[in-house]
């Protein structure tokens, strides 16, 4: 299935802006970013970890709508999802 | 009299304009406007660039704002972010609330400011001499 992400800021510079990724069937959040950070550390550090948990304040959102966070493990993306990958905010 | 209870938000590259806003919050029922300027502060940066998701930024704003004005009871709010190149000196956002006594404009205003800055969709970049760097969030 593919899906397109949207990057900003700072994950903008470090992932690429608007990418379609092509994933297996209901690959869910945690798959994505890994799949997304591969083994790069500077990626890693700045989206998920070497586990590939999203670190704290970083925001998903998929179809314009936030997940949860409690929500990211059980979440299963779909064909022409597209996901939204904020880094931490700093508006004001 | 009653007044139409309104709402405005808005971002912008353009530079804002704080004194429209309060004519706007002007009304029978207000009595204390408040205005909340945040501005381009001398931090040895020669720019910042302000960059959002516009689209979600947009309807935080106006959940934000809406939930102020229900919250605090205020007659006439006003957000607006600017997005792109900055100087030093300019401002950022602006806020104005309208109400009928200055506590619940002052708080409206606070509440609006601290959720914009915990969790609307904008990013800030500051320029050097020695390079750029992304702001971080005050929540990291």
């Amino acid at each position: 299935m593919k899906v397109k992400v949207k990057t900003f800021a700072r994950f903008r510079e470090l992932f690429g802006s608007d990418l379609a990724i092509d994933l297996p069937e209901g690959t869910g959040i945690t798959g994505l970013v890994s799949g997304i950070c591969g083994n790069d550390p500077e990626k890693q550090d700045a989206l998920c970890g070497k586990e590939g948990n999203i670190l704290g304040h970083v925001i998903v959102a998929v179809n314009g709508v936030r997940l949860d966070r409690d929500d990211f493990p059980t979440f299963s993306l779909k064909e022409g999802d597209e996901v939204a990958l904020y880094p931490p905010v700093s508006g004001g | 009299m009653i007044e139409a209870r309104s709402v405005e938000v808005f971002i912008k590259k353009g530079k804002i304009d704080s004194n429209i806003a309060i004519e706007k919050a002007k009304g029978p029922s207000a009595g204390a406007i408040v205005t909340f300027c945040g501005i381009v502060r001398d931090d040895g940066i020669s720019k910042l660039l302000v960059e959002a998701d516009e689209e979600m930024a947009l309807l935080d704003l106006q959940t934000i704002a809406a939930d102020a004005q229900k919250e605090h009871n205020l007659t006439y709010v006003h957000v607006e972010h600017r997005i792109g190149t900055l100087f030093i000196g300019e401002i950022i956002v602006l806020i104005v609330c309208g109400a009928g006594h200055r506590k619940e404009a002052f708080l409206g205003s606070e509440y609006i400011i601290e959720r914009i800055k915990e969790r609307v969709p904008i990013w800030k970049k500051e320029y050097t001499g020695e390079g750029e760097r992304w702001v971080s969030s005050e929540h990291e």
